[in-house]
């Protein structure tokens, strides 16, 4: 080998480079050339891929970058040991924490304290060598290099020599020969790489025009010369530079002295800090003891010795830290009153139960800790935490960064990619399409999940009217497809945050995030999960912030405690509402696929709500594992199993794999898997599949198989099985804990449902429903729900007490005399609560005035439209307007009630300032010259102005019309028989075309008795596809599907119907 | 009494706009120019001529159906009113004095001139008809949207009063001629142009003024259209003679191509240029005279062959267009800035870079082609221009390819020694080019 090259750029270079690292590994491999060195632009953000990519190919992947400096000019440093990648990761770090995003650069002055360790070369045409030659030539071409010498060290400076065919370039080549020789440096060819192929130096135009905000004719020479940037082989290299065969020679000598790489990261996960003279192992397990004796009573052998076996493995694996601190951060929130849960696969481990980490009991449901922690794997486990979205999971976030420094931990990136709408875009612009073209199309690559002939790019370009066959079309199309993938910028991950021993920015470097008080890794997690690094994710759950938020209110209105860790199992009118489908709010079961099942599952207990989490999914969907299921749970199939070993994992889901676990556990029975090697399997069947990987596994599937005695055909089952649904697969686990919330969402609707509606409002935007439907919801189950109103309202939804009304807990009338004894024994509000909608929901009304209503209210009520104007300054005169059209200011004056009209007049008035002279002058709210709103006209001030209507439903007011033209209720067709031919119509509250369901559209239609559902098949879609995206009330035929409580219309025809101009808006395309 | 033509379709309106003019002023000598499509002229007295209000209105329209398009005419004791009975109904409305506000109570409040935001705001108080807003009682309107809610106040119960504001001529300089006899040969055209040019500059001078540009139209024998032919002078002019010289110098290189059957000259005025000369600066030739001469030159080269070069800012070689002498400068400026707001990337590319270059070349116009052999890729033997030889030495490739996106074009350079001259040669495609000798 003749040559190894030392200076590349990857797309990690963000818009400096148009090969991934995977790509240049694989060329480099493609080359024979035994080493290469990534050197991306103010970041390691490839290096990690590159590592892991190398490690395949058997390519050293050496680790560098090229640094901005204040003077304007890149400088390459490459890491030549451990010191020196410290060194380059603070450095990095100080440049990226110490200025704003894409102005960051370093001065020389910088690099002195962090040069040990790091080897400088003179750089490509940015390079601080070539620039001071054409700044001063030979001279300062000199003393530029003197300089470095004076940073690096005599030893640690190499001048760079790049030959792209330009004369401009030889010529500073020359002069730096001579400087080299003079200074007695060594020189080094390498090609200043960007890409790897010849054809991505279009890619590397194409980013140059973005980088620069022009197109690509406008771009004159910014644009590259020719397209020898690219890797070369080492003959090529050769070649190249056979005039000095010394700076090939340099290539091999340094990448000998580069001793550094990603497979010494030094990362150690924090010690936890324990008492005096206590070791980690026995803190924890005193934790675990504590709280073994609290979870399991009475603590049986079974738990012990399951608890016993996890501690083994976990003190094997030295992870004793890693269990206490996430246990510390749980700590924390317990003591913050910040609701945690563990989801996912920690969800396994009996020692994560009794810390409380998570809140299934594994051993109960005899779940598979392997699939959570295995030594085989030599994988960290992964722990996910649940918290309520919002300020109080910041609050959980923040404490990490106080408990270990701002430099001590951080967020975990999110590499943000170009995917078709973004490269579309991106292409459209350089290429010089006008907006309206670029906006055609990105239009059009919607967010559909199912993805039909004309979803292709091609389609795309058909439907707006654009041929393929023109070269600049054609064009578009291959910067479209190049641009797929690749990096286009780093975000922050939702919840993913790594921890350190010593210092973190030694390891990885840190950037500041956008949002204050953060910083973020030069990696994602998944490059952090490679490269070994343990993440806590601390994900926010909006279900778990409405959850938080119901006990305070039901704390605070029906004055009773709830403990989630303590619902009552088996609550009646929770699993009736369930076993109905009446599940509008419900986390996880309430989407209209989870809907359309429940009726026939009719689960009972917890353990069908675990698997009502798990069954509508991709996996058992493709897997077709659904209808068997439902099947033999409604006795219509037998329960059978592929092999009778097989029955103790299969039994509790009727013989029919669901999850995870259980094709482990499969391939531990039929094939002798250790739990380790079952893993492996899961892992080699997922996401990152590999086809030589699956056949490996394959093949010792088998081999255990047929060393069990199981024939060839059950052997063809059982993999089938497994392959099909190891991708979507959801752990049992983690289903388990998903249907804890599940549960307790649900109890909460059922028995508190105001504070359940006004906890989920303020939590929005979160479900599968809009605020709209889950008011409609709450009334439709005997909820007072009232208006905004200025002097009631707070910014957020509140519960207040009412006149009259149903108690939702008990569904009947309270009686009165029974009230005023509940009062008076101080245990139940005196009258049920109602709802009171928060001023959030004023479209268009800021915050800051909004809680300035409620404070100035709080002083003194106000006494008309003019005291409001004139006690809250804040409000704009747009906001007071759309509270009066709302009608939130109907009731200023309590002995003289305006209509909404009349504050509209009020209101145009007293926002005309009239100065300081005249502002105290007392004025009453007069009848205005208008006419009262009709229905109508209200209907569209609530949905223009609220996005919901606490009035009757729009189709409530054309009712007896409909009746007329015998279209049905929502509620009616439960007494229609399957197959009759209905009619039936409302609003659009979800469209939705899963992945699934083959071009299936389903659309959730909402009328004043409740939701009907609508099935649309692919040609009805292709006949009524523009009524069908865009109608807001719409009017379906066709035959009504009415089986087992699972009630569909399967529409023949469709057509808008006016009903009102405007609606809230319907959750489309999920 | 008023009354208001309008064209209702809004495509229609601007084309048919001055036909609409011309009509009014048929009937009227005082016509306001309300908007594109919608005149209104004072009817008061027109009895005399007409006969009553009806019957004139019948006149009005039986005279604008010559136009072929759909107006409506309305006519009452107000142009505001007027206005809006044209507006709002089909055909003809006439309103007797004092029934304006009975009769508009039914329009809709869009046909007022409303501000984006008080047509929300009415919109939202329910108020969508004249009638409706009409019943609101002044003051208070007055006191919520501001002052002008008066007018629309008084607008919309028809008893606005305003003052007609009658439209007045525009001065235009535009000579016209319809010859009787069309013309094949450009000689007569000249003395026609000429006359048109001195009647022109007179009517210019007269006013203080010089013209900048100028429109030649030539009306041609049918099926021809128009044969158009605009000057834009680098400084306004005032000398007649030159101008004709610059059109007929034009019209010889560029004919119109077919009998010329009418003239037009239109002058776009300008302020006269005055300029003070240095008493240190030669003074530079006339710019009349040196556009004459351009003009000259240009008749004999091609306009494209007359000019500044202007190098095109990119890697291939000799692209450049050619700008008019006038303009150069701020193309320059332009280019500059553009280069200096990329920043870094200014230097990134070699504009900034001094070209290395081993001495002057001087280029082959046009290049030369040649035959080269090569050996190891590299050049080792070259004939061209019936000379041939080895090549001593050769340095390259110099590489260079672009626009990728298009037409892609790909270029290898190389310099060569023979005997004793040091030359350039390049390939591109197959085929190979000496391109210039270093001196």
């Amino acid at each position: 080998m003749s040559y190894i090259e030392l200076h590349a750029a990857s797309a990690f270079s963000f818009l400096d480079g148009a090969s991934l690292p995977e790509s240049l590994i694989e060329a480099c491999h493609n080359f024979e050339m035994p080493a290469m060195a990534l050197l991306d632009r103010d970041g390691i953000y490839g290096a990690a891929r590159f590592h892991l990519s190398g490690k395949k190919a058997g390519v050293r992947a050496h680790v560098g970058a090229e640094i901005s400096l204040s003077s304007g000019c890149q400088l390459p440093v490459l890491v030549l040991n451990r010191s020196g990648y410290r060194n380059l990761c603070r450095l990095l770090t100080q440049m990226k924490l110490n200025a704003p995003k894409g102005t960051a650069t370093l001065s020389e002055e910088d690099l002195l304290p962090y040069s040990e360790g790091l080897v400088c070369l003179t750089g490509s045409e940015r390079g601080p060598l070539p620039r001071a030659l054409h700044r001063g030539g030979m001279p300062e071409g000199r003393r530029t290099i003197e300089r470095l010498v004076e940073i690096f060290g005599r030893d640690r400076v190499v001048v760079e020599l790049q030959r792209h065919y330009l004369r401009d370039e030889e010529a500073a080549n020359q002069r730096a020969v001579e400087i080299a020789r003079s200074l007695r440096l060594p020189l080094m060819a390498t090609n200043g790489v960007r890409y790897s192929m010849p054809q991505e130096r279009q890619i590397l135009d194409v980013f140059t025009c973005l980088r620069n905000h022009c197109t690509l004719e406008t771009a004159g020479r910014l644009l590259a010369r020719n397209a020898e940037s690219r890797l070369k082989s080492p003959r090529e290299m050769t070649r190249l530079f056979s005039d000095i065969p010394e700076a090939l020679a340099q290539t091999l000598e340094l990448s000998s002295r580069l001793e550094f790489t990603l497979k010494d990261l030094g990362y150690e996960f924090p010690r936890y800090p324990v008492p005096e003279g206590e070791t980690m192992t026995a803190f924890l397990r005193k934790r675990v003891e504590e709280g073994a004796r609290n979870r399991y009573r009475p603590c049986e052998e079974r738990h012990r010795r399951q608890i016993e076996r996890e501690l083994q493995l976990i003190e094997k694996l030295s992870l004793e830290g890693y269990f206490l601190i996430v246990w510390d951060i749980v700590q924390f929130c317990r003591q913050n009153d910040i609701l945690v849960q563990g989801r996912g696969s920690a969800a396994n481990s009996a020692v994560c139960y009794v810390l409380g980490i998570t809140a299934v009991d594994p051993i109960g449901m005899e779940l598979l800790f392997e699939r959570f922690l295995s030594e085989e794997r030599g994988e960290w486990p992964d722990i996910d935490l649940d918290l309520p979205s919002g300020d109080k999971r910041e609050r959980a976030i923040q404490y990490v960064y106080q408990r270990y420094g701002p430099r001590g931990a951080a967020m975990t990136a999110n590499v943000i990619t170009y995917r078709g709408r973004s490269a579309a875009r991106e292409a459209g612009k350089v290429l010089g399409f006008d907006e309206e073209a670029i906006g055609r199309l990105s239009k059009l690559a919607g967010h559909w999940e199912y993805k039909d002939s004309l979803d292709t790019l091609q389609g795309q370009f058909g439907s707006c009217g654009f041929d393929i066959k023109k070269p600049r079309v054609r064009k578009f199309l291959d910067i479209c497809l190049g641009l797929q993938d690749l990096p286009r910028h780093l975000g922050q991950h939702s919840g993913g945050m790594i921890v350190c021993q010593g210092q973190l920015d030694s390891v990885v470097p840190l950037e500041p995030a956008t949002m204050p008080g953060r910083t973020v890794v030069q990696w994602d997690k998944d490059d952090c999960a490679d490269m070994g690094i343990i993440k806590v994710d601390l994900l926010g759950l909006g279900m778990m912030a409405v959850l938080e938020d119901s006990i305070q209110l039901i704390r605070d209105h029906y004055r009773e405690e709830v403990d989630l860790a303590h619902l009552p199992e088996n609550d009646p009118a929770t699993y009736s509402a369930i076993q109905k489908a009446d599940t509008v709010g419900m986390f996880q079961i309430e989407s209209r696929a989870q809907m359309s099942c429940l009726p026939r599952m009719r689960p009972d207990h917890f353990y069908d709500l675990v698997v009502q989490v798990a069954i509508i999914r991709p996996g058992p969907i493709v897997g077709k594992m659904v209808h068997p299921y439902l099947n033999r749970r409604q006795g219509r199939e037998d329960v059978t199993y592929a092999c009778p070993a097989l029955e103790p994992v299969l039994k509790r889901t009727l013989g029919v794999p669901l999850f995870q676990e259980q094709l482990l556990r499969m391939a531990m029975i039929t094939a002798g898997f250790s739990g380790g090697q079952a893993e492996e399997l899961r892992r080699a069947f997922g996401f990152k599949r590999s086809e030589r990987r699956m056949s490996e596994i394959e093949t010792q599937l088998r081999a255990g198989m047929v060393d069990n005695g199981i024939p060839v055909p059950v052997q063809d089952e059982i993999i089938q099985s497994i392959t099909s649904f190891a991708l979507y697969g959801f752990p049992e686990s983690h289903a388990a804990s998903f249907a804890l919330i599940a549960y307790a969402s649900a109890y909460l609707k059922c028995n508190y449902l105001a504070a359940f509606t006004a906890a989920i409002l303020n939590n929005q935007p979160m479900g599968f429903y809009s605020p709209a439907t889950l008011v409609k919801d709450a009334q439709r189950h005997g909820l007072k729900v009232r208006p905004i109103d200025v002097t009631k309202s707070d910014w957020l939804c509140t519960l207040e007490g009412g006149n009259s009304g149903t108690h939702p807990k008990f569904a009947i009338q309270i009686p009165q005399n029974l009230k005023t004894v509940r009062a008076n024994l101080g245990c139940v509000p005196e009258l049920p609560p109602s709802l009171r909608i928060g001023l959030r929901y004023v479209h268009g009304l800021r915050e800051v005035a909004g809680r300035a209503i409620v404070r100035a209210r709080n002083d003194a009520p106000f006494t008309s439209i003019d005291d409001l104007a004139l006690r809250v300054p804040e409000l704009q005169k747009s906001e007071l307007v759309t509270l009066a059209e709302i009608g939130a200011l109907n009731f200023l004056n309590p002995a003289n009630r305006m209509h909404r009209r009349d504050a509209l007049w009020q209101v145009e008035r007293a926002a005309q300032r009239t100065g300081p002279l005249l502002e105290r002058i007392e004025t009453e709210d007069e009848p205005s010259p208008l006419d009262i709103m009709t229905h109508r006209e209200r209907l569209v001030a609530d949905f223009d102005g609220t996005g919901m209507t606490v009035g009757p439903h729009p189709m409530a007011y054309c009712r007896e019309g409909l009746n007329s033209r015998a279209i049905l209720r929502a509620i009616d067709l439960g007494h229609i028989p399957n197959g009759r031919f209905v009619r039936v119509a409302g609003c659009v509250i979800a469209r939705q075309r899963p992945g699934t369901a083959k071009g299936f559209v389903f659309i959730s239609l909402e009328d004043e008795t409740g939701i009907a559902n609508i099935i649309i098949t692919p040609d009805v879609l292709d006949r009524y596809r523009a009524t069908i995206i865009q109608g807001k009330f719409l009017l379906f035929e066709g035959p009504l599907q009415n089986v087992d409580n699972v009630i569909h219309v399967k529409a023949t025809a469709v057509q808008e119907i006016a009903i009102l101009e405007t609606a809230p808006p319907s959750r489309d395309f999920h | 009494m008023f009354a208001c033509i309008h064209v209702p379709d809004s495509r229609a309106a601007a084309s048919a706009h001055a036909s609409l003019l011309d009509c009014a002023s048929a009937f009227s000598p005082r016509v306001e120019d309300t908007a594109p499509g919608t005149v209104i002229l004072d009817i008061e007295g027109l009895q005399h001529l007409f006969g009553s209000t009806a019957e004139l209105a019948q006149h009005l329209k039986d005279y604008i159906s010559a136009l072929g398009i759909p107006v409506h005419l309305g006519i009452a004791s107000n142009p505001d009113a007027a206005l809006c009975a044209a507006r709002g109904w089909e055909g003809t409305t006439i309103f007797e004095q004092g029934t304006e506000a009975s009769r508009l109570k039914t329009l809709d409040i869009a046909l007022l001139p409303l501000e984006p935001e008080t047509y929300a705001t009415l919109l939202r108080w329910g108020v969508r008809s004249f009638g409706a807003l009409a019943k609101l009682p002044a003051k208070e309107l007055s006191s919520r949207l501001g002052r002008q809610s008066l007018h629309l106040h008084r607008l919309a119960r028809g008893c606005a009063m305003r003052p007609l504001i009658p439209r007045q001529e525009s001065l235009q300089f535009v000579e016209t001629i319809d010859l009787d006899d069309a013309l094949v040969t450009l000689e007569p055209l000249a003395f026609i142009l000429n006359r048109q040019c001195e009647v022109l500059f007179l009517r210019l001078r007269s006013r203080g003024l010089a013209a900048l540009e100028l429109q030649l139209t030539l009306q041609r024998e049918r099926p021809h259209a128009p044969f158009l032919l605009p000057l834009r002078l680098p400084v306004p002019a005032r000398n007649p003679r030159v101008i004709t010289r610059l059109f007929m110098l034009s019209l010889d290189a560029h004919p119109p191509g077919a009998a010329v059957t009418g003239v037009r000259l239109e002058a776009i005025p300008s302020k006269p240029r005055t300029i003070q000369n240095g008493l240190f600066v030669p003074l530079a030739p006339e710019p009349e005279k040196l556009e004459l001469t351009l003009a000259r030159i240009a008749a004999i080269v091609g306009k494209e062959k007359v000019g500044s070069p202007e190098l095109h800012d990119t890697h291939a070689r000799n692209r450049f267009t050619m700008q008019h002498f006038g303009r150069e400068m701020g193309n320059r400026e332009e280019f500059r800035g553009r280069k200096c707001a990329e920043g870094n990337d200014f230097s990134a590319n070699f504009l900034s870079v001094p070209p290395f270059s081993p001495g002057t070349l001087r280029l082959f116009r046009p290049e030369l082609e040649a035959t080269v052999r090569l050996q190891d890729d590299a050049p080792v033997w070259i004939a061209f221009a019936g000379m041939h030889g080895a090549i001593d030495e050769a340095s390259g490739p110099w590489r260079s390819e672009g626009e990728w996106w298009r037409k892609s074009w790909a270029r290898e350079e190389w310099d060569i020694a023979v005997s004793h001259a040091l030359l350039r040669i390049y390939r591109a495609g197959e085929r190979w080019f000496a391109e210039g000798v270093y001196d």
